[in-house]
């Protein structure tokens, strides 16, 4: 509390008033917004349940319904001799539960899902018999894999006409399962949800409570004020990330491959984008009501379509190319280059330019739509 | 009346939305330390004018000068030099009285006593207070401590007693004419005829966006009469319900939140939050 006036003043007399130069009074100004809107954020025990809390329980429920169960081992079989033996084989290994059959791809595809870690081990089913190679990196399930194969050789009576199934041990010197995946997935969700649905649900409910037309009757310059907002913001973000980032990897114990510093940076651009995406749609509206089912509209397909939970391999490839332009997934794959890939922000200058340019159009769109009041 | 220049001159100002006139054609000026009320019905225009003025609302056409800024040219710099209580505004949650008054003061580049503004309007007790958890009287007041951050000459107070029960109303206006005895110039819009009267220095009659009078209370009472008006004898009285109403429950201020009231329905309201 700055106190100019003698605490003995008159009631009746008006406080001192001290005026500052121009510029120093618009830093003074942006720098008291700037306080005090991190003060009402931490005072709010809504936003940070929603900005902190929430991300964290998502990431349990996922994680548990990932980790909780058993030993589910990732089993790719490829079959190159096509015999009614080698089909039982197969038929045999998918009736088992402790094993999840890989069998529509290729020989290369399957090698390389093996190499990239997708699979725990991988049968091969040749003229001289099946051959199993097992990545070491993940111990439990492979033995769980090899249990499983032995199991089927036996019962299909392979055994007899082969030797015993060949066993290779290949590491691909990563241990990563789907919270590692997930995390970048997370993460760009809550950046995107402290950009997007706060700012869309704050600024409305300013609007509509002429807490912002109070603000317009002072001197306080637009781009002052939202200069203000988004420093919060963006400080908000990235302690967020950097919340997020440390239970991953105290509780959840995931490895991160990139480097945490790229993470942070990413995280903070993209919580650029989607500010600016709140302040431009909040620009234009009326109430929180409406701005509810114009944040899910925008929201909610990308957190599908984004490949934040679940990876887009699936799509079809005009969708594939289509999602490939949304903000969120230029922040999810930006984010998952780096965490779970190892890439460094060279390796992601297409995510990098892609966000780039979301900000500038947004970012133009904000200042273009941002509105005091509604007339 | 001084010759120095007048506190707020208006000439010929015209504002519309799409067909719709707000403001055709008003003049007027507001000597300083005058007070001018601004009487009229919903939609004459009185808002509008007074938002023109404060640097809110951009004009179609006319001239404005206050405290010596043309209001049409530079509507920023106007906002520095006045102080406004807006109709249908509020102020951030999660914070506090005094912590807003330091930030509208970071605002405005001056330090702020909050403690003194607040005990200026009464509040110096809620200083810890969010605006929402403040009565309806007490949230007019913190509107007008709020106006006062920036130390200003003249005032805008924009329907301050709207929807304030007898008794916040006659605290409002005591703090108004405090103002007054502090050489404030002030401009207030109301729909009170009894504010208006004792207020007010002049007052300017809006309809349809037009000044059809504006005069001393007692010169446009004269001039009414002077045109052969006569009141129905049969309502005369020497007192009114009003005057009913406050004999049976006092004038002390019933904020709900007021220390002071030990009144039975008080400790009920209190104990209820």
């Amino acid at each position: 509390m700055s106190i100019s006036a003698p605490p003995e003043q008159r009631p009746s007399a008006a406080p001192q008033s001290r005026p500052r130069a121009p510029h120093r009074a618009r830093v003074s100004a942006r720098r008291a917004l700037l306080v005090a809107s991190l003060k009402m954020f931490y005072r709010n025990k809504h936003s940070i349940f929603w900005t902190l809390l929430l991300p964290v329980i998502i990431l349990g429920v996922f994680a548990l319904l990932n980790l909780g169960g058993g030993v589910t081992a990732q089993l790719g079989v490829v079959d190159t001799v096509h015999t009614a033996r080698s089909q039982q084989l197969v038929a045999e290994l998918e009736r088992s539960a402790l094993v999840s059959v890989h069998t529509g791809d290729s020989l290369a595809g399957e090698q390389s899902a093996l190499s990239s870690g997708d699979r725990d081990a991988l049968l091969v089913i040749g003229g001289r018999g099946p051959a199993l190679t097992l990545n070491s990196a993940r111990s439990r399930e492979s033995a769980a894999a090899r249990l499983v194969v032995d199991d089927a050789v036996r019962r299909t009576g392979q055994v007899a006409v082969a030797s015993p199934v060949s066993v290779t041990t290949v590491n691909n010197g990563r241990n990563q399962g789907y919270t590692d995946f997930l995390i970048p997935g997370i993460i760009a969700l809550s950046v995107m949800q402290t950009g997007l649905f706060t700012v869309l649900y704050t600024f409305v409910h300013l609007r509509q409570r002429g807490i912002l037309r109070r603000l317009k009757a002072t001197p306080l310059r637009a781009a002052d004020f939202l200069a203000a907002q988004v420093g919060t913001r963006l400080i908000l973000a990235a302690a967020q990330t950097l919340i997020l980032i440390l239970i991953a990897l105290l509780v959840f114990r995931i490895s991160i491959y990139g480097n945490v510093a790229w993470l942070l940076l990413v995280a903070v651009l993209g919580a650029a984008v989607f500010l600016a995406l709140g302040f431009a749609i909040s620009g234009s509206t009326g109430s929180v009501e409406s701005a509810a089912p114009i944040a899910n509209a925008i929201g909610l397909p990308m957190i599908v379509l984004s490949g934040a939970f679940f990876s887009r391999g699936g799509m079809p490839g005009w969708l594939h190319g289509i999602t490939d332009l949304l903000p969120l997934t230029y922040l999810v794959d930006g984010l998952r280059h780096i965490s779970y890939d190892g890439w460094g922000l060279l390796d992601i200058r297409t995510d990098l330019l892609g966000l780039g340019a979301w900000l500038v159009v947004s970012g133009l769109l904000a200042v273009r739509l941002f509105r005091w009041e509604l007339d | 009346m001084s010759l120095a220049e007048p506190a707020i001159a208006v000439e010929d100002l015209r504002k519309s939305y799409g067909d719709r006139v707000a403001v055709d054609g008003v003049s007027f000026t507001v000597q300083s330390g005058e007070v001018l009320g601004i009487l009229g019905p919903n939609g004459a225009g009185k808002t509008t004018t007074v938002e023109i003025l404060e640097g809110l609302r951009t004009a179609d056409g006319g001239a404005a000068r206050v405290a010596g800024i043309d209001v049409l040219r530079n509507p920023e710099a106007v906002k520095g030099a006045v102080g406004v209580q807006l109709q249908a505004s509020s102020f951030f949650d999660q914070l506090t009285l005094a912590e807003l008054l330091e930030l509208f003061g970071a605002i405005y580049g001056v330090a702020v006593d909050a403690r003194a503004l607040l005990r200026r309007v009464d509040l110096e007790d809620r200083s810890a207070s969010e605006v929402r958890r403040l009565s309806g009287g007490q949230q007019q007041r913190f509107a007008v401590a709020a106006a006062l951050v920036n130390n200003p000459r003249i005032l805008f107070l924009d329907e301050p007693t709207t929807g304030l029960d007898p008794q916040a109303r006659r605290h409002m206006w005591d703090l108004v004419r405090s103002f007054r005895a502090d050489g404030t110039t002030i401009v207030l819009t109301t729909h009170s005829m009894e504010e208006a009267e004792l207020l007010c220095d002049r007052v300017a009659i809006m309809d349809a966006g037009r000044i059809v009078a504006l005069d001393t209370p007692a010169a446009l009472v004269d001039a009414l009469l002077a045109r052969g008006f006569r009141r129905p004898p049969a309502v005369q009285r020497d007192a009114t319900l009003e005057d009913v109403f406050l004999d049976l429950c006092g004038h002390d201020l019933r904020d709900g939140d007021e220390p002071a009231a030990a009144a039975p329905e008080g400790g009920r309201r209190r104990r209820r939050r």
